[in-house]
């Protein structure tokens, strides 16, 4: 995944939705060995620091950006992992973590709309639209997010259209 | 470090060789313990191994960084000690006239415990994994007080570090979000990430002088983990 860069505006993403109170855990797995979250080739921090959290919702998924546009990701994980990045994106210790973060969340409302069709935010239609036609527009996030932001998009106005 | 022992500037070198002693101690001590000898013999022997070979023979101001690894040249060097040991067992072992001996401050309870499986190279090499780690956690521990970062620390020691150094249960996000007055679970793992960065960083920085290639520093991060079991 390309490292976003720190110079950039951040996406233009309500964050302000609430969380589900019964989804309180991003924890699901039982220990680990304790430094198994070190691997080879983790050159990209914040990448890194995705794919640890990801790996906290999910044991096992491989990386954030597989957790996020996996079609096999379950809409529990899903909102775990909203939760996670949506913290990550007020946490991150970098403007490329917050960035990230950022994308990545939205990847999840995305994720949820298109292989759940479920709707995971409280965020207006017209904000999320807004919010999922600028990332699939960007060209540093990665493809298969971009795929997943014109794929709900598209889902949404559908919705819209039918309502 | 090996590099600052040939600095020209005494205080500097003996800082940089105190630091090497206490590095590669554990490690020197494992080897010889994993040859059967007792922790009396292996004391002296380690002890001896340090004055006569490091210090008397300047073995770390000898060691040349381009020319592989520090670490194998100790190996060879401790082996090759043994040898002369077993060959003349009558050689008294002293102290190098203007030198004093370090001390390490290694009570017997910190010294490496031997594992009957494992070879003396594999003890060696053990040792000086642990040595890594213990410095390396020490050292993020510090920066993270420095920094404020007290609670993200108290997040890792609770997750990582008590798991990996003393085969505790690592803690579930809820009971520290409740015993640390965290917001929420997720804030609490994100505190973990950054705290697991620190400590990826800094052991990069510890590895690296002991690699020849800086493609290697990754791999070499994970076979000190794999040696210690925790990965």
């Amino acid at each position: 995944m390309p490292r976003p860069p720190d110079h950039e505006p951040p996406l233009e993403i309500d964050f302000s939705d609430e969380d589900d109170a019964s989804l309180g855990s991003v924890e699901r797995a039982g220990p680990a060995a304790p430094f198994a979250w070190i691997r080879p080739g983790m050159s990209d921090p914040a990448v890194a620091a995705a794919d640890w959290l990801a790996e906290d919702v999910a044991p096992g998924c491989g990386s954030a950006l597989q957790l996020v546009t996996s079609a096999t990701t379950t809409i529990e994980d899903l909102r775990r992992a909203k939760d996670a990045f949506k913290a990550m994106r007020v946490m991150g210790e970098h403007a490329a973590d917050r960035r990230l973060a950022a994308w990545l969340y939205l990847g999840t409302i995305a994720a949820a709309a298109v292989h759940h069709d479920r709707l995971i935010t409280s965020q207006s239609s017209r904000a999320l639209g807004k919010a999922l036609a600028a990332m699939a527009q960007e060209e540093r996030v990665p493809e298969v997010l971009r795929r997943l932001a014109r794929e709900a998009q598209e889902r949404l106005g559908r919705q819209q259209r039918a309502e | 470090m090996l590099g600052r022992l040939n600095a020209g500037d005494p205080a500097v070198a003996a800082e940089a060789q105190e630091r090497l002693l206490r590095r590669y101690w554990p490690a020197i001590y494992a080897f010889i313990r994993g040859t059967g000898r007792d922790v009396h013999e292996t004391t002296d022997l380690t002890q001896a191994f340090v004055s006569e070979v490091i210090l008397g023979r300047e073995l770390l101001q000898r060691a040349d960084p381009a020319r592989g690894r520090f670490r194998q040249l100790l190996l060879a060097s401790v082996r090759n000690f043994l040898n002369e040991q077993h060959r003349s067992a009558a050689s008294t072992r002293r102290r190098p006239p203007s030198r004093q001996i370090i001390s390490f401050g290694q009570s017997a309870d910190a010294l490496p415990t031997p594992d009957p499986s494992a070879s003396p190279e594999e003890a060696f090499d053990r040792a000086w994994s642990r040595t890594v780690v213990h410095s390396v956690l020490g050292r993020v521990r510090e920066e993270c007080i420095h920094d404020g970062f007290e609670v993200h620390w108290a997040v890792f020691e609770a997750r990582v570090v008590n798991p990996a150094l003393h085969g505790a249960v690592p803690i579930e996000y809820l009971v520290l979000t409740r015993e640390l007055d965290l917001p929420s679970v997720a804030h609490a793992a994100n505190m973990l990430v950054t705290v697991k960065r620190r400590f990826v960083a800094a052991l990069r920085r510890e590895i690296a002088p002991t690699v020849d290639d800086p493609a290697e520093i990754d791999h070499e991060i994970v076979e000190v983990l794999r040696r210690l079991g925790c990965v």
